[in-house]
């Protein structure tokens, strides 16, 4: 009866330790980004569908600011925001200007080459939480950028080398 | 007491297995820091080779299971072109995971060589709750 008592105790103390080790183990759950395909895919798959929508350019600067502007309203000049929950904010007060005039807001995020990775992502997840589209534009070459291109990934991320930035930056 | 020297004989090979597993398993430490996403919805299983690359916040890029480092984009493309005729006929797809401090220039980089291989790629992010 001795002997039993002991085994029971000698299988708790084994569960008790391998349950431990479960939960001080670092389970992490990644997901991952579909990144869309080379520019001139992206573009074929954006020529359609242009007229209504409305753009949203979302830059990240190179200390991981955001700063916001309606392509609708170029005389609003850019915000800029330090945190997600402000870019949320943006964001979502943009898109419903845009509902109103029955346009599909499309974002572009337009990182800085020398931002982080994280800034970007916060970025893409503030466009999930309020549903809209998004583009990752990757033309960030400081190099001129080639004449001609604009492709813009929808529902995706792009990864291209347009002007369409380049475009902007002259006329601002 | 030959129910008891059962029950011993339990315990010993469910410890045995136990210890077996976590001997054979590869618990693998990773120095990269994925960047954490709140929205990102959780994967589907793939059906291609998955070739991972990678990136630590200096712009080095880790291959081969972060065994090897590469530097430069075009030893990364060569890496991967190898790792591809290497797979045969599988479909490839790239997988970049890049620390959350990496600038975005070294990710560009990455995605624009598996364009040119005409690689498929999708950044991989942790998936976080959100606060």
């Amino acid at each position: 009866m001795a002997r039993r008592g002991f085994l029971i105790r000698f299988i708790d103390i084994g569960l008790i330790v391998l349950f431990g080790f479960l939960m001080i183990s670092d389970i992490e759950a990644s997901s991952r980004v579909e990144l869309a395909g080379a520019p001139a895919e992206v573009e074929e798959a954006a020529e359609e569908e242009e007229d209504d929508r409305a753009y949203i350019v979302v830059e990240i600067t190179e200390s991981s600011y955001f700063r916001v502007s309606d392509l609708a309203a170029v005389d609003r000049p850019p915000v800029s925001i330090g945190d997600v929950d402000g870019l949320t904010q943006a964001l979502e007060a943009l898109s419903r200007v845009h509902d109103e005039q029955e346009l599909e807001t499309v974002v572009l995020i337009q990182p800085h080459p020398e931002s982080v990775v994280q800034a970007t992502v916060d970025a893409m997840d503030a466009c999930d939480r309020l549903e809209l589209a998004k583009s990752l534009r990757m033309d960030i070459e400081i190099e001129p950028a080639p004449v001609g291109d604009s492709a813009i990934g929808v529902d995706g991320l792009s990864a291209e080398s347009g002007s369409a930035d380049a475009e902007r930056r002259d006329a601002s | 007491m030959q129910n008891s020297g059962f029950v011993v004989r339990f315990v010993d090979v469910v410890l045995i297995l136990l210890f077996g597993f976590i001997s054979i398993s590869s618990v693998q430490a990773t120095e990269i820091e994925l960047a954490e996403s709140t929205e990102t919805p959780a994967p589907l299983p793939e059906v291609e080779q998955v070739v991972f690359v990678g990136i630590r916040p200096d712009g080095t890029y880790l291959v081969d299971e972060e065994r090897r480092e590469v530097r430069g984009p075009n030893a990364l493309l060569q890496f991967i072109a190898a790792e591809v005729t290497r797979l045969g006929d599988s479909p490839v797809k790239v997988r970049i995971r890049a620390s959350r401090d990496t600038p975005m220039r070294y990710l560009v980089d990455a995605a624009r060589v598996c364009d040119q291989l005409g690689l498929p790629k999708a950044l991989e992010v942790q998936m976080a709750s959100e606060a």
